[in-house]
């Protein structure tokens, strides 16, 4: 399934389709995270996204020419809480 | 500029590529190319004095590694020293300039907001059609289509009042004639007048307000850490982004032509299905001979290209046309083959790759569409005149047939026209 935006333990990852121009540069990168149809980029289901380093996603980010990807990191959860962080879907 | 052809520990010596395009430009490099490519894709030229690239993946390479390798010498020219601050612009900025200048301007050059052009392209395309028939039965591809195709797209983007298009086109048109010839002191008056234009527009624009999504009134109320741009910086975005998108789309879709008239089975094929072919053809013509023949760069620090050592200080030369015939990426890469399927095949570097991809690339798209389908759908057996031969534009870095003599047949078109 592909999505525009999701969500793991390391944060969020989005696709700004105003902005995509569908060139490509983020499957380059990322071909396990990204895909193109009909002309834009989406995104892998978000189990996806825990199997890919934090720096690989900032770089994703920096290397989009159209300024279409956004990744948020998740703030680092405080040390007293245990719960373990349960990979979001979206 | 000594420290760029001695001590070339690691680069091959006794190489000296052939491909020589200021003493020899061909019409068609691609075998001169194929040769350097294949002996060595990554090789100093005393030719370019520079080390030039020819492999798409060595080209690629250089385009992700933006650190080690500036703009800021322009990548137009092979200048000896970076363009003053306020000159770099697009290409010739580094980040963070460069990527302030480039958010500036993506909205309005994305592919959603540039889609909302298309009946304002057809339209363009179709009264082109109309001038060319109302003259007579030959005409000059290049100036009578596909040159006032590129400007008027650019003045509708900057959305220019028709009173102002020819004038403003003309003093933009003069900067170019200018840094040709960087003597000439004749155009000065009218560059002064057309910088005061320009000032004067971002001034009207501004109190009009921010509702119009024209591309200079977008500038116009852009911000950065809350100032507004001055209006000479609006003036030189403005200017700069003229100049890019002019000359190379027009180039593109001369280019294109050429190409389909010299392969009669590929033109066949394109006016048998011309409605499915025009965007597999359009992007064939920017691999096969897209107008970017190749750009300057220069190294900040030592690195490496397809492993071979790159020194700081180096100046660096992409062949995108070589890269774009590259056998190990495209199959049949020697030939123009119309209908390749693009959505499988990795991208063709006719846009550059990496940050600086062109930002034009959506609308550069859209007027090769529109011009080549209109072009070929309204004129019956169009072609080029008989005995007619190109002139290719000189030096390394542009691949531009200068004008294209074509003729149709009028009987046809009278008929098909009741
Ligand atoms: C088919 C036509 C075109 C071709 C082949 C083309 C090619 C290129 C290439 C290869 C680059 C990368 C330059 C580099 O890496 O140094 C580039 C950048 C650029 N192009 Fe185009 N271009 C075309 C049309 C346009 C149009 C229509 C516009 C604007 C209306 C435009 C505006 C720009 C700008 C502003 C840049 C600099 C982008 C940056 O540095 O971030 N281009 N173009
Ligand atoms: C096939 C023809 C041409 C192609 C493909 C082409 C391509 C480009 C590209 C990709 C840019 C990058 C824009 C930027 O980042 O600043 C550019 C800018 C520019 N081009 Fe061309 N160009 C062509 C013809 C010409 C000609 C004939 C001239 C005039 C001598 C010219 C003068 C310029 C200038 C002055 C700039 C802006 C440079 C700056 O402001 O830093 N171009 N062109
Ligand atoms: S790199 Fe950016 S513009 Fe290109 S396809 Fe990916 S998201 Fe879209």
């Amino acid at each position: 399934m592909s999505k525009r935006q999701i969500s793991g333990e390391s944060g969020v990852l989005s696709v700004d389709h105003t902005l995509c121009s569908g060139t490509g540069h983020c499957v380059d990168r990322l071909p396990q995270l990204f895909t193109i149809e009909h002309g834009r980029a989406w995104l892998a289901d978000a189990a996806a996204l825990s199997t890919v380093d934090t720096q690989h996603l900032h770089e994703v980010e920096a290397g989009c020419p159209w300024f279409a990807i956004t990744y948020q990191p998740r703030p680092p959860a405080p040390a007293e809480e245990s719960s373990p962080a349960t990979p979001g879907l979206e | 500029m000594t420290d760029a052809t001695t001590g070339r520990a690691g680069l091959d010596e006794e190489f000296e590529p052939v491909f020589q395009p200021y003493t020899a430009k061909a019409d068609s490099p691609w075998q001169e190319l194929a040769v350097d490519r294949a002996r060595c894709p990554v090789a100093h030229s005393r030719h370019l004095n520079a080390v030039q690239i020819t492999s798409y993946s060595g080209v690629k390479e250089l385009l992700l590694k933006h650190e080690e390798f500036t703009g800021t010498y322009s990548t137009l020219w092979p200048l000896e020293q970076p363009l003053a601050v306020d000159n770099q612009v697009f290409s010739s900025a580094d980040p963070p300039r460069h990527t302030r200048q480039r958010k500036l301007f993506i909205k309005a050059m994305s592919a959603s907001r540039i889609g909302t052009l298309r009946t304002f392209s057809e339209e363009l395309a179709n009264r082109l059609v109309d001038d060319i028939i109302g003259a007579g039965e030959c005409f000059d591809l290049a100036s009578a289509y596909a040159r006032r195709i590129t400007e008027g797209h650019i003045a509708e983007l900057l959305g220019l009042p028709e009173s102002e298009r020819e004038r403003f086109l003309y003093l933009s048109g003069l900067f170019e004639l200018s840094t040709a010839d960087p003597a000439s002191h004749s155009y000065q008056a009218e560059m002064r007048e057309w910088q005061d234009t320009l000032a004067r527009m971002v001034r009207e624009r501004r109190q009009a307000g921010p509702d119009s999504d024209d591309l200079i009134t977008q500038l116009c109320f852009a911000e950065h850490e809350g100032d507004r741009l001055a209006e000479g910086e609006v003036a030189s975005l403005i200017r700069a982004m003229i100049r890019a998108g002019n000359t190379s789309t027009a180039a593109a879709i001369v280019n294109t032509v050429h190409a389909l008239e010299a392969h009669p089975q590929q033109k066949a094929r394109y006016l048998s299905d011309i409605d499915r072919l025009t965007l597999p053809l359009v992007h064939e013509g920017l691999r096969y001979d897209g107008p970017v023949l190749g750009l300057w760069r220069r190294c900040k620090r030592d690195t490496t290209i397809q492993d071979r050592p790159v020194r700081a200080g180096e100046r660096v030369f992409t062949v995108h046309t070589a890269a774009n015939h590259d056998p190990a990426v495209f199959e049949q890469s020697e030939e123009f083959v119309i209908d390749r399927d693009w959505s499988r095949l990795p991208s063709h570097l006719a846009f550059g790759y990496g940050i600086h991809h062109c930002i034009g690339m959506n609308l550069a798209l859209l007027e090769c569409e529109v011009a080549l389908s209109t072009l070929y759908k309204r004129l019956p057996g169009l072609r080029l005149r008989p005995g007619f031969v190109a002139p290719q534009a000189p030096g390394p870095v542009v691949r531009n047939w200068l004008s294209l003599e074509m003729e149709y047949d009028r009987e046809a078109l009278e008929g098909a026209t009741v």
